[in-house]
């Protein structure tokens, strides 16, 4: 606990119980965040809030069960936060579900006409619908402080068009694009909305054993650490509506350098197919 | 009624009371397609079966009343269309809830991402994204059994989709696009295809209010879409899966190639060539 730079600020992480989400807590609290840790799982999310408190100290983490499709709960969470911790600066959406409960998910792929609907939906519901809600309740608390973070995890944009994992890719192609929605309602703000991805496939549940892949040769969670970490501290002032992925990121590059090896716009700005719109 | 290149082929045509979905039935009508108009508004719907067949003759179209994120509703809307007209060869997703549900003028009030109501929010994108996934996998089984058949989703020009002040409109159709792409991979080899047609900008529908103030003769007009839909459902369009075609930039004089590469494109994002890092035996797995 060399560095704490992030002495002061709260963290809400939704997903926190498992894999990633977890793993950006803990980076988080051993960077001094309080870290409000949000899943549904109260077991997973017990176990996950005291490993991240033995790498932040005592009362640093809260443990919190929430469905982030739920507006009552989410509300009632944020106040929890904020009468806990005083303030809430950093939201982090990282819960999802995933492809992994799609049946045989990697073993033998579903058509898209052989995907359960109601996952579909859940999909959405909980891929995209969720980190709205989440933001549309967290962010007037950032707002009228003049300083916050958005952070949604998204995915690779090829795996957006994944096929054989049902509404996964589609749900996260909606999450980018609203991301860089968000990220222009905030401008000027002090608040900025930002994506932080993987790279690639990581070593969570999302991939199965069954695929046979073996664990050491996937995407670590860990990864998420250290630009999390960067993202959530006042050292990310300024960066807005952008898109990071962890894999690239080398804390060994000046900061210029690492914002470019791992950096780009959110979304598909890149692509100049613009709409037409009459002339003023 | 000389060329009529679709005849033999039955559409069914969500969103088809108004708008782009009204004007593509009309289109594809008067090019002998019987067409199936899906929408959730009975009156609107016996309006538009009137122009439909006042281009395409008598007993052309069908109303078929349907709330596309019904699963019952969706499937008895299939059945129906089967009943009438024996079969149908092409899904047309239209259906949606435009950004007027957000704001009734998105250029002077555009509502930020917290003053929206969760509800609408989700509703939009319920309608948008998982209607036309419960449309196509309700009418998929059908085509491929048929081994002919054409998907088409219209989504919305890449840089609306993450315009600020329209909710989740523009999100909903950054799924849709994604998932057209996962159509197309998924129908590959079976005779059907999946592909995008957006109209290019702003078009004269409800979707763009009066109090915006644009000069609605600038907007794209809703014909734009006529030709270059019945092209992607004839047969010329048999080779053509997972793209996106802007009916603004389609020019019906120019030679087949000229016209495909000058208005279409691959679906999605693919040309950033930003890709996942996978593990090396990522492609061996059977997926």
């Amino acid at each position: 606990m060399a560095d704490r730079i992030l002495e002061g600020k709260t963290v809400l992480m939704t997903g926190a119980g498992r894999g990633m989400g977890r793993s950006m807590s803990i980076a988080l609290a051993a960077a001094g965040a309080q870290v409000a840790m949000i899943d549904i799982d109260a077991d997973v999310l017990a176990e996950a809030a005291e490993e991240a408190e033995d790498a932040g100290g005592q009362g640093s983490t809260r443990a919190i069960v929430c469905d982030v499709t739920d507006a009552e709960r989410a509300k009632a969470t944020a106040e929890e936060v904020v009468a806990a911790f005083g303030s809430l600066d950093v939201l982090v959406n990282d819960a999802v579900v995933g492809p992994e409960r799609i049946a045989d998910f990697f073993v033998k792929p579903a058509k898209f006409w052989e995907l359960d609907d109601g996952l579909w939906n859940a999909m959405l519901r909980v891929n995209v619908f969720g980190p709205q809600l989440m933001a549309k309740t967290c962010a007037p608390y950032m707002i009228e402080r003049g300083w916050g973070r958005i952070v949604n995890v998204t995915t690779s944009l090829d795996t957006m068009y994944l096929s054989g994992a049902g509404a996964y890719g589609p749900t996260k192609a909606a999450l980018e694009a609203h991301t860089a929605i968000m990220a222009s309602d905030l401008d000027g703000t002090g608040v900025s909305a930002n994506i932080l991805i993987p790279g690639g496939p990581v070593n969570t549940r999302m991939i199965p054993d069954a695929s046979g892949i073996p664990r050491e040769k996937l995407i670590q969670p860990n990864v998420m650490q250290s630009p999390i970490t960067w993202l959530a501290s006042d050292d990310s002032d300024g960066i807005n509506s952008m898109r990071f992925i962890a894999a690239l990121w080398d804390d060994a590059l000046p900061r210029d350098q690492r914002i470019e090896q791992a950096g780009a716009p959110a979304a598909w700005t890149q692509i100049p197919s613009k709409a037409f719109y009459p002339e003023d | 009624m000389t060329d009529r290149p679709l005849e033999g082929r039955t559409v069914i045509l969500t969103g088809a009371g108004r708008g782009l979905g009204k004007a593509m039935a009309e289109g594809l009508a008067a090019q002998g397609a019987k067409i199936a108009l899906i929408d959730l508004d009975e009156d609107v719907l016996t309006a538009a079966v009137a122009d439909v067949e006042a281009a395409g003759g008598q007993g052309c179209a069908l109303a078929v009343p349907t709330d596309v994120t019904d699963k019952d509703r969706a499937q008895a809307a299939i059945d129906r269309t089967i009943d009438a007209f024996g079969g149908f060869d092409i899904l047309i997703n239209d259906a949606a809830m435009g950004p007027q549900f957000f704001t009734g003028n998105f250029v002077e009030h555009a509502p930020k991402f917290w003053e929206i109501d969760p509800d609408l929010w989700h509703r939009v994108l319920i309608v948008n994204a998982y209607g036309p996934q419960l449309m196509a996998s309700v009418a998929a089984p059908h085509l491929v059994e048929r081994g002919w058949g054409r998907i088409v989703n219209v989504t919305t020009s890449l840089d609306t989709m993450y315009l600020r002040g329209c909710g989740s409109y523009g999100p909903s159709k950054a799924a849709l696009e994604a998932n057209t792409r996962i159509m197309s991979q998924d129908l590959a080899e079976t005779g059907v295809t999946a592909n995008v047609l957006i109209p290019g900008g702003p078009a004269n529908t409800r979707m763009i209010p009066e109090a915006t103030g644009f000069d609605r003769d600038e907007l794209v007009q809703p014909e734009a879409m006529r030709a270059p839909i019945c092209w992607l459902c004839s047969d010329d369009a048999d080779d053509i899966n997972g793209m996106r075609f802007i009916a603004a930039m389609w020019d019906e004089s120019l030679p087949r190639d000229e016209r495909i590469s000058r208005a279409g494109a691959p679906t999605a994002w693919a040309q950033i060539g930003s890709l996942a890092q996978r593990p090396s035996n990522w492609a061996d797995t059977e997926r």
